[in-house]
Parts: structure tokens; sequence; C-alpha cells
């Protein structure tokens, strides 16, 4: 009874909503500032029975007067109407509290956008070697479907070499492009033709795969949509199961709540819940799952300010944006934008009806209702929606029935469209972080453009998968032993086109290509022989001692390294050396350039970490990173051009503005001559040497090496062709020995993977020169009959010894004419 | 008579084969023997003619160049070199745009990479050490 007083008297410090509609506010302002005032006037109501106490005591110290009845009964109402007052004090705070809360959450909602990373986009142009089968993959991957003659947007059709595409529009970092019907060729494995509507194209490309994003703590994505993207039969579908009156109340329905009250009763459980979606968002926006009827309250009394401050229409969008949709793995997917492409592969304007209203009916439950575990479920909640749709006249009866008859097919979760990169993820996190703060990476919906080449990344993904499978067929008590990690670069610009941590491509954890620091091995050769070709003393043809070989090392402890076949090969042209891998030459090589030239070796080719000079350098008793041994690679593979691995070719804004972008750097470290003729010695190790399996596979000129570890704890090849360097590593995590060597366990990834992605024989040398060298090793002049190597032609001098051969030979002629005589 | 002729002969034949002396291939650099489509292949003699790719990411480039965009020139500079690794003509390019820049020490490691490529052509490199001086 004093409740409307107190209400009046506590307008000022108060929002209009209670004056609006006072026959839907009494209720839930009643019942909470009853709640309210009980609990104050308890809290209140201890002072003030003392200090109504004191005056009595103190009048008590003279002669006690009775006590009059009125005095109390005006007393007790006094209190009651002090403590009203105070309860509404307290409740007028606390909404004040709320729609401050309610302003700073909505206000110009910046979404915390996680940033979107994309792979390279494939380019098409007219000469490009492409196969039909990376072509078919890649649109595949890119959510394209196949229908005859490709007439919807993001749609192609195959037939024979004739391919037709419409392709999307994109915001591409060099600016956005429109839609354009493609018309490509493509014979022997080459684009012969490329047009579109307009005639001959010179240059287009398929939009980019999305190979993940970069999310803040609580993992949300979504994809923004404004109001206006959102479908009409979705906006009026999701009213109509949801919230029927939402355009009619003002943020809660107490016929909605009546309602779901007596459906509840009815049912004899919580079948239906009377929240509006203002409330919903509520829900969602701010507060954790706390369900309590404090909580209840709060909800509904936040809703009503939302609906205050913002826009039926405002407030359905930022619905449609946060509504929780389903989870992909680590993914929270909120959002009906995102929810679209995660459940159908498509933009949410290319839905069709009846996979309009199966999002529609997810919204009351996404596990529940999960087409994908709960078909059944899913279909008939589906068939729901579609009849309210129909009750509702969104759609007509005809359509209605059709939608109802078309099966609840989803696009695989599983599909590379969905799925992440997480290896090549971090890295591109860790290199973005040095231009970019975290925080701006996780909020503001950046675009991501980076190297990462899908269909190589997918070769070198199964060739592992496939190979670490066999290896463990053959040794079974090696099951779930054995890892691996890969790094594949462009081999002129440094690229990084595939990234692999683990053999579980597409789980987050341990990232072995840029974290495992393994022993390298005989990959520490190349930089040996370098050394030594750089010297001036030795070429391919000089004579080297693999006989046993004692090294006195750092602490006067003495070494003796062997052969992997435990034999000593006398003496053998260097050549054989590097492609058979001998220890023992290779050592004492090594001794006789010096540690200090191979330490400076290492250096000029990009290794950045310091190697103490110790002799067990020379047979790579270091540590490296998979990442690290690309690198150092990348220099030889480059013909001498020391260059950092990248992953980012570019980042724009959310509205395709270009933050930066990124252009090849490096430095011309070495004379391409001389890694030329490094590189001779590595075409040796592919073609005949213990990375032969490679020369023969391929039949085209190929470098490579491959490394074994002490003990055969690491298993590595290193390899290049024309266009792309490959690492490869195995081993396991715990560093026991293994039964392989680098040509049995890592050569065939390196080899299944490039036969996938295919291999550009490596161009002749141009800068060598051949000549004979005699059976010790010592260079022979011009015409002269002996072992042909390639050589700079600057080391071809005059002291070049003249042939005897040549002469034996004229003697020979010449007693062959006197004979004529 | 006869024996000299014979023996002329075989001293001709002789000095022929002799002089075959065992000399790596040379990549002919002529346009006309460059394949059209080879990815990979020198193709920066005609600067791009022979790739209608490369020469379209060009106007583009150019087109970016006059309006004093050098972000967006190198960005399409960048794309064609990743269609033409080893086109000695890009590289000039995006040195020549790191230079407007103020990116000196860029443009000569780009430089010091066009020269790598630009072996045969010393029209080229004669360009190329020009801008190298700048």
């Amino acid at each position: 009874m004093s409740s409307p007083t107190n209400n009046s008297g506590a307008d000022s410090n108060k929002k209009a909503p209670k004056r609006r509609s006072p026959t839907a506010q009494k209720p839930a302002a009643a019942s909470a500032s009853n709640g309210k005032k009980s609990s104050t006037v308890t809290r209140k109501s201890a002072p003030k029975t003392t200090k109504a106490a004191a005056p009595t005591v103190k009048k008590s110290q003279g002669t006690p007067p009775p006590a009059p009845p009125t005095k109390k009964s005006t007393h007790w109402r006094r209190l009651f109407v002090l403590g009203s007052l105070a309860a509404v004090l307290l409740f007028g705070i606390w909404l004040v509290y709320l729609d401050a809360k309610v302003r700073a959450e909505f206000d110009g909602k910046k979404w915390a956008l996680p940033a979107k990373v994309y792979a390279r986009p494939l380019t098409l142009y007219p000469g490009k070697s492409l196969s039909a089968e990376q072509l078919r993959a890649e649109l595949q991957w890119a959510d394209y479907t196949r229908s005859s003659g490709a007439s919807r947007v993001g749609s192609y059709d195959e037939r024979g070499e004739r391919w037709f595409i419409y392709r999307r529009a994109f915001p591409f970092w060099d600016g956005a492009e429109a839609t354009r019907r493609l018309t490509v060729r493509i014979h022997d494995g080459h684009i012969t033709e490329l047009t579109d509507g307009q005639g001959d194209v010179a240059l287009v490309r398929l939009e980019p795969q999305y190979i993940g994003g970069i999310f803040p703590a609580h993992n949300e994505d979504r994809e923004l949509i404004k109001l206006s993207e959102a479908p009409a039969q979705l906006v009026a579908a999701l009213i109509v199961t949801e919230d029927k009156a939402y355009f009619d109340h003002w943020g809660v329905s107490a016929r909605g709540i009546a309602r779901a009250m007596m459906a509840n009763m009815r049912a004899g459980g919580m079948v239906q819940g009377g929240s509006t979606l203002t409330q919903q968002l509520v829900k969602n926006f701010f507060l954790t799952n706390e369900r309590s009827l404090q909580r209840k309250i709060q909800e509904a009394l936040m809703a009503l300010l939302l609906e205050r401050h913002y826009s039926k229409e405002e407030i359905l969008q930022a619905y449609l944006n946060e509504v929780y949709l389903g989870q992909a793995g680590r993914r929270a997917i909120h959002g009906f934008g995102l929810a679209s492409r995660f459940y159908f592969g498509k933009p949410l304007n290319e839905l069709q009806t009846s996979e309009i209203a199966m999002l529609v009916g997810l919204v009351k439950g996404a596990s529940f209702y999960n087409p994908r575990r709960n078909p059944e479920r899913a279909k008939e909640r589906r068939d729901l929606v579609l009849g309210l749709m129909e009750e509702n006249g969104i759609i007509s009866t005809a359509e209605r029935i059709r939608a109802q008859g078309q099966s609840l097919e989803t696009a695989s979760p599983r599909r590379a469209g969905q799925r992440e990169y997480p290896a090549f993820l971090e890295l591109a996190k860790d290199q973005l972080q040095r231009n970019y703060r975290l925080a701006d990476l996780q909020s503001e919906g950046l675009h991501i453009f980076t190297t990462l080449d899908p269909w190589v990344q997918h070769a070198v993904e199964d060739a592992a998968a496939n190979q670490l499978s066999l290896l463990e067929r053959r040794q079974p008590e090696l099951r779930d032993q054995l890892e691996t990690a890969a790094v594949i670069t462009s081999v002129d610009g440094g690229e990084i086109r595939a990234l692999l941590g683990s053999r579980k491509a597409e789980f987050f954890g341990f990232n072995r290509a840029i974290a495992a620091q393994r022993s390298i091995g005989s990959l520490a050769k190349p930089a040996v022989y370098l050394a030594a070709l750089e010297s001036g003393r030795y070429h391919w043809g000089s004579l080297l001692d693999d006989g046993p070989v004692t090294v006195a090392g750092p602490s006067e402890q003495l070494w003796q390294p062997k052969n992997y076949d435990h034999q000593s090969h006398g003496e053998v042209p260097m050549i054989d050396a590097l492609a058979r891998s001998y220890n023992q030459a290779t050592a004492r090589l090594g001794m006789q350039v010096g540690l200090q030239s191979v330490v400076a070796e290492f250096a000029k080719l990009g290794v950045e970490q310091p190697l103490p000079p110790y002799p067990s350098l020379l047979l790579g008793a270091i540590s490296m990173s998979p990442l690290d041994v690309a690198h150092m690679y990348q220099t030889i593979a480059s013909q001498g051009f020391v260059m950092p691995l990248r992953t980012i070719e570019a980042v724009t804004t959310a509205s395709g503005e270009t933050l930066s972008s990124y252009a090849i750097q490096g430095e011309q470290a070495y004379d391409p001559n001389m890694i030329q003729w490094l590189r001779y010695g590595l075409e040796q190790v592919a073609e005949r040497g213990t990375a032969k399996a490679l020369g023969q596979s391929f039949a085209v000129r190929l470098a490579a090496k491959t490394g074994t570890s002490d003990d055969q704890r690491d298993a590595w090849l290193a390899g290049f062709d024309n266009r792309h360097l490959g690492v490869i590593w195995v081993g396991r995590d715990d560093n026991q020995p293994m039964p392989f060597t680098g040509s049995s366990a890592a050569l065939p990834i390196w080899r299944d993977t490039f036969k996938r992605v295919g291999v550009e024989p490596l161009l002749p040398a141009s800068g060598l020169v051949n000549a004979a060298v005699d059976e010790r090793g010592v260079l022979l002049g011009d015409n002269c009959r002996g072992s042909i190597y390639p050589f700079l032609p600057d080391r071809l001098d005059s002291t070049a010894k003249p042939c005897e051969a040549a002469a034996q030979e004229s003697k020979g002629k010449r007693s062959w004419l006197d004979w004529l005589f | 008579m006869a024996r000299l002729v014979i023996l002329m002969a075989m001293i001709a034949v002789l000095a022929g084969c002799s002089s075959a002396v065992v000399k790596p291939e040379q990549m002919p650099m002529t346009v006309s023997s460059l394949p059209t489509w080879d990815n990979g292949r020198l193709g920066s003699l005609a600067e791009g003619e022979n790739h209608p790719a490369v020469q379209s990411l060009f106007q583009k480039a150019e087109q970016a160049r006059q309006l004093g965009q050098w972000s967006a020139a190198l960005t399409y500079l960048d794309q064609a070199r990743q269609i033409q690794p080893r086109n000695p003509a890009v590289l000039y390019r995006q040195a020549w745009v790191c230079l407007q820049v103020g990116d000196a020490r860029r443009a000569q490691q780009l430089l010091q990479r066009a020269k790598v490529f630009a072996a045969g052509d010393s029209n080229f490199l004669r360009r190329i050490d020009a801008l190298l001086v700048e």
C-alpha cells in the first residue's frame, strides 16, 4: 500500500519505463522492490531499533513514563516508510548501475571479432601448371558446389577438360573483386585457356581458403552480418519461433511468461521459456550461466533497459550475431552468419528455406538439436519451425511441404574449409605479433592473408600419416611412438607453403616444426663441403681419406666417428664422400678445412644460433628446429640468398583497407655460382647417393641430403626442386633411438609429398665448366681424359697438369700412322 | 700421294674430334627460343611481354606507381614475382619503389638479387648498376 507513494517519490532517481507501462512493470518492479525491501528492512531495522531504543533508555533514566501505544504504531509506520524508501533508493542505484552496464556493453558494440586468417588464393593464368585434381580439390575446399552449368554464385561445373566456375566476390588485400564467371581449359596439366564473359583473362584468383582465426580467450567465432543482410525469411522465422510479440513488447513479455508458465504446468516441467529475444540477448551478452530467480530478475530489468535505449532493429541485429549456434573444436560458433558457413558451407544469402528453418531451430539448444549428432531431433525441430513459418504466412503450404521433404544435409564439419591449420597458424600469429598487438589481432576482425598453400599442406599431411602408419606396421612396438614435422617453402622467395607440427595435423599442441630442437646429424655436412669448396683447396674430384679418424675434443676426450656401415672406404673423391655421407672422410675434411671456417659457413648460410667449434659439429651434433634447418637450406636452394621464411602476405582491416603488405627481402650472401657448385654435390646425393630413391622415383634433376643423427634418434631429409624446398623430420618425442634412417623414414614422406605436388627439374647450372681430373684428383688441362667434374671457371687455372694420358694417346696414334708409312 | 691424302683426312678428322671440348650447355637467351608459357624460365628479357599474367600485374603496378601508391605497387610486383620468381625486371621495379619510400638498403638487396638473374643481359645489368649507384 505504501508502494505507489514510494514509486512516485523515487521517480526522480529512476528511468521512464516505470511510468511507460505500469501494468507490465508493476509485478516485476513490485516483486523486486518487495524482495529488496525485505532484505533492506532486515538490514536497516537493526540500527533503527537501537536508535529508537536509545532515547527510551535515556528517558528511562528518569521516572519511566508508560509507553504510549500510539507512539509505537507510528514508530512502526515510520520504520516501514523509511525502510521502503531505503529499499527503493537502493533499487534505484542498482538500476542505474545496470543501465550503465547495458549501455557500456552495447554502445557502438565493438564485437570482439577474431582475426580471420586465409591461405594464399589460387591464381589462374594461361600456362600455369595445374592438375584437374588440384583444381577440383581447391574448389571444394572453398565450398564451391558442383552444379550443372554453374549458374549460381559459388558453384562450378566440370565437363572433360573444360571447367566453368562462378567465382564469388571477395575483398582481396589489393582491392575487392566482384563475382565472375570463368571458363578454364586444362590440358596436359596446364591451363591452356582462360576466359570470362568478356574475353581472355590474363590473371584471376579464386577466393582464398579460410584456415583459422586468432581468437580471444573465450574462443568465440562469428561472421558479422547486418540486419539488412539477413534473409527476410530468417528474421521472420526467428520471431515467430522464439518471440512472436517481439515488436510489441518492451523487452519483457508478461504474456510470454504467462504462456510459458501455463505450458510448463501442463507439461509438468520446463518445456517453454518465456524469454523474449531481448532477454535471451542479455543472457548471452553479459551474464554467466547462473539460473537463479535473482538472475532472472536481473535479466528482465536489463532487457527493459536495453529496449529503452536501443531500437528493435538494433537489438535484433545484435541478437543475430550473438546467439550461440554450435561448437567446432575449440571455436564457439556465434551468430547466423558463421553458422550458415559452418553447417552448410554457404554464406547466409545462399541458404534455402529448409536450411534457414534448421538454423532457427538450433536457437533453442545448439547441442540438443545438433543435426550431425541428433539428426532425428534436428529434423523434427526443423519441420516444427517450417510449420510455424507456414502458420504465420511466411511460406506457402507448397513451400513448406517441399522444404520438409528435403533431407537434413549438412556440410561435413571436418571438411577442409572448416578445419584449422594449427601449426601454420601458430607461426603466423608469432610473426604477426612483431607488428600487431595480440589484443588487436583478437578483436579487430582483421583479415590476414598468408602464404599457406593448402594443396601442398594436404599433400605433406597425407604423406606423413601414411608413411608413419607404414613404419608402425613394420615395427608394431613403435605404435604411437613416432612423430614428425615438416616445412615446405618456395625456393626463390622464402614463403612458407606448408607447416606440419605433428602427425595429428588438425589439433593444437606441441608444434615440432618450430619448437622441437633436434640433432641434425648429416644435414650439417653440406656446410663442411661448402667451406671446403670456398677455401680454394678442394674440388669435387679431390681425394679424401675415408680411413679411421681420431680427433681430440674440447676437453681432451677423443672422438672417433664411424661410418654408417662401419667400413672404411680408403681414398675417395670428395663427391662420393658427400653423396654417400661418409662420416670419417667428412670429419677429417672438416678438421683440415678448419672448424672456424665451418662455423663461419653456418653463419653465412643464415644459421643464427651460436655454434661452438667442436669437432662433433662436423657431423651435426647440434640441435635445430626443422624451421631453422629449412632456413639454412633455403640459402642453398635459392642460389645463395639468405632470406627470412615468412608466412604473412598482407593484412587488411575488416572493411578491406590494407594495413600492411610484405614483399621479398634478403641478402645475396654468396656468389650464385658457388652455391650451384655445392648443389652439384647434393644432386649426386639424390642421383646415386643416400637419397637415390628420389632420383629413381622422379628421374629429373633434384638436390637432397639425408640426415641421421647419432644412434638414429632423428631421421631427416632436406631436398629441393626448381620450385619448393622440403625439410622432413621423423623421430620420437622421448628421443629414443629408432630402427630408421633419414632415407627410410623421412625420404618417403618427401617423395610422396612431391609426387602429389609435382616436381620441376632443377635448371642446369649455367656458370660451371666441366674439366677432367686424374685418378689422384689432380686437375688436368684441356683435352685431357679423366673423370669429369664441374668447376667454377676461375678455379681452372694454368697450373692444371698437362695430360700424360693425352700424350699416351697421341703416341699410340703415331705408331699406327707409322704403320701406314 | 694417296697416303698423304689419307693422312690429311685423318688429321682433319682428329682435329674435328679434339675440338669438341666438353662444355656444359649454355642457355641460349634469345626471346624466340624461350618457351612461351614456361613458369620459372627467364621471360625477363621481354620484361613480361611473354607472360600476360605478369604483364597485367606490371600494368597495375605502373598505375599505382603513377599515383604514388608505393605499397600497392609493391604488392602487385610481389604477386608478379611469385608467378615468375627469377624475372629480374620484377626485382628491378621492386627496388625502384623501395628507393622511392627511402628504403635504400632493401633496394640494394633486391638489385643484387636481380643481377643474379640478369646474368646474360648486359643492357639490363647496366640499368641495374645505374640504379645501384643512386
